[in-house]
């Protein structure tokens, strides 16, 4: 029997009991086999042989008197009549690997990048008043709020995750420790003036929105990516908050700061800045195509990230409108 | 949730309902619905009171109850049992804002040019007609353009879901069948130039070539009305620019295979008519509330911004000549 679409198969398996005829090889109860170019003993130690440790290519090449193309024509014939298995599988890696690499991937990005953002420079070096200017700061804090206003356009996708009910879980479990800090840092902007409706009329930065949605895009198309995003967005391996630090170092109020510490509180206390790496510790097998896509894209991640920042930098450091509003296009 | 009643900020009869009021009862009707009340004697004037009130409408529950302190504490007992039987309605008018697709679509046009005036300087267009533009440049933004192009049909897909008539489906059904293939053609142009089917595929693109699509894509799923509203905004025909490409190329020895293939691309889009499908997809919309209207005109606003930043990109990063001009990060 011949099938045009047969798979190929690398570590065969037979899956059906092989005994010996006279005239010829019997399969369970119901195939016989018998040979014609290649001797009988030749084809019963090729079977036997498909137990599933042994590539092909190996009982191949052991078997000087069966040309490759008898072996392929026999596996074909085999495999229609579904009398074989394959046991090799796709080159592949467990998620808690390949978390590690794309996290040094991460970091290295970030080394040319964000560690080098004046913005975070600007954070690092600030400790007397003026060093940050409250404008930046407040800048800082629209644009987070912006995001964080979107974060269910980039979560929700996610907590259907069906492939896996751990991962799925755990989704759920930080949305929900998530939602609704975007009123949290709300309070900070009230003190310094904005209300909900100014909110309302607010656009965020093109870099902001662009972060929003890139995440927002892998989260419904390319969701292991979007998990690998989490780490750093969420702050992986920090014990506090360089931006929080730097506006109390300044001096900054109380008020203000005060709900930007009531967020990052929740999210190091709730363990956010760990949510990847657990994520990826329940993901048994990513195929070697998939791991390869994950790496590929990880800079560009990094680079929009980054440019969040530089545009909080550009902006909030120029003399343009604090606020930029839908009603004022 | 709260209870149905703090649903309604100004409770109102529905239209259709008529009250009488006897001795020692109120009779409401709406249809077959039939419902009556009881009360004191002494209680009824502050009873003719609440009714007249919940006919007028346009009074807030508190200010409600407050204007009838004799039966103040029947009353939140009375209005939710008049909801229940689905006697009443809010009477806060929810109109302020609301407009019609087209009109919208009209608005956007007017804020497009408005803030294309203000943050356009089309960086590459002074670039291509001032012979700055390089070499690497004109290839860069050839793989930017493809990898909008290649991401397109996936991009517009889920749209297709999302039209719920039969002229919508037609309309996104013909534009999507319109993209489809492009990035084939495309890829032959860039081959050209030395760009390998294997480069072109592993390319990643620039943060605002990814921000463009990933907005498009997300819209097309999240808000649909957005979709359709910033799509006139990549299918606009641009002929001087298209001419400046064709010209800059030609003056550095590149391929006609290179950009011609581009221009064909361009005078695709002006053949089918894209730049209308905008206006022809908003026409079809109904009423638009004006929190809607807000997040639409946002992200026309963004998107403009994002496309000159992709201008200001890809002049920045292919400014220098690259050993392989595809931007790939695999061994990173």
């Amino acid at each position: 029997m011949h099938t045009d679409n047969a798979f190929t198969i690398d570590r065969p398996r037979l899956n059906a009991e092989l005994r010996v005829g006279e005239a010829a090889l019997l399969l369970g109860d119901r195939h016989t086999l018998v040979s014609r170019e290649v001797p009988q003993a030749v084809l019963e130690r090729t079977l036997r042989r498909m137990d599933g440790t042994t590539a092909l290519d190996r009982i191949v090449a052991d078997e000087p008197a069966l040309p490759r193309a008898a072996a392929d024509e026999l596996i074909a014939a085999l495999d229609g009549l579904g009398l074989v298995d394959d046991t090799a599988l796709p080159a592949f890696r467990t998620g808690s690997d390949v978390i590690l690499e794309l996290e040094e991937l991460v970091e290295a990005r970030c080394e040319t990048t964000i560690y080098r953002n004046p913005f975070w420079q600007t954070c690092l070096a600030a400790h007397a008043p003026g060093d940050l200017p409250q404008r930046l700061a407040t800048g800082m804090v629209i644009e987070n709020w912006h995001f964080l206003f979107r974060e269910s356009y980039f979560d929700a996708p996610v907590l259907s995750y069906v492939p896996n009910t751990a991962v799925r879980l755990l989704l759920n479990e930080f949305f929900s420790e998530e939602y609704g800090h975007d009123e949290i840092l709300l309070r900070s902007l009230q003190h310094v003036g904005l209300s909900y409706a100014d909110m309302q009329d607010a656009i965020p930065l093109p870099e902001t929105m662009a972060l929003c949605n890139a995440l927002a895009y892998w989260a419904h198309n390319d969701p292991l990516f979007f998990f690998a995003t989490l780490g750093l967005l969420e702050g992986q391996g920090m014990k506090e908050d360089s931006f929080i630090e730097a506006c109390t170092r300044v001096g900054m109020d109380d008020a203000f700061v005060g709900p930007l510490r009531t967020h990052a509180n929740i999210n190091i206390g709730a363990g956010h800045g760990n949510l990847t790496r657990l994520i990826f510790q329940q993901i048994p097998a990513i195929a070697a195509s998939d791991v390869r896509r994950l790496k590929a894209q990880m800079p560009l991640f990094v680079d929009l990230y980054d440019a969040f920042y530089t545009g909080v930098w550009r902006h909030y450091t120029s003399d343009a409108p604090l606020l930029r509003r839908v009603s004022e296009l | 949730m709260d209870a149905t009643i703090a649903g309604l900020r100004q409770p109102k009869f529905r239209p259709g309902v008529t009250t009488a009021i006897e001795p020692g009862q109120a009779v409401l009707h709406h249809g077959t619905t039939r419902c009556a009340f009881a009360f004191e004697p002494a209680e009824a004037p502050a009873v003719a009171r609440l009714i007249d009130q919940l006919a007028a409408g346009g009074i807030a529950l508190d200010a409600m109850i407050a204007g009838v302190p004799d039966i103040a504490e029947k009353v939140p007992a009375l209005l939710e049992q008049f909801d229940a039987i689905r006697l009443l309605v809010d009477s806060t008018p929810h109109r302020d804002g609301l407009v019609s697709g087209a009109q919208l679509y009209r608005e956007i046009r007017r804020i497009a040019a408005r803030v294309t005036q203000r943050v356009a300087r089309s960086a590459f267009h002074t670039a291509l007609i001032e012979g700055r533009a390089t070499r690497t440049q004109l290839i860069g933004y050839a793989l930017e353009y493809h990898y909008i192009v290649k991401a397109a049909p996936g991009l517009i897909g889920p749209a297709l879901a999302t039209a719920m008539t039969a002229r919508e489906r037609t309309v996104l059904q013909a534009f999507l069948k319109s993209e489809l293939g492009h990035d084939a053609f495309l890829a032959r142009a860039l081959e050209t130039v030395g760009i390998t089917p294997d480069h072109l595929e592993a390319h990643q693109p620039l943060p605002a070539t990814f921000a463009l699509c990933a907005a498009l894509g997300v819209y097309a799923r999240q808000h649909p009305l957005s979709f359709k509203a910033v799509l006139f905004l990549f299918e606009e025909a641009q002929a001087a620019f298209v001419d400046a490409f064709d010209d800059r190329c030609r003056a550095l020895g590149l391929p006609a295979a290179f950009y011609l293939p581009l221009r064909d691309h361009a005078d695709l889009n002006a053949d089918y008519d894209h730049a209308d499908i905008s206006r022809e997809l908003m026409a079809l919309e109904g009423v638009v509330d004006r929190e809607a209207a807000v997040v639409v005109k946002r992200h026309v606003a963004l998107m403009i911004e994002t496309m000159i930043q992709q201008e200001e990109q890809i002049l920045h990063f292919y400014a220098e000549p690259r050993a392989t001009i595809a931007r790939i990060f695999e061994d990173a």
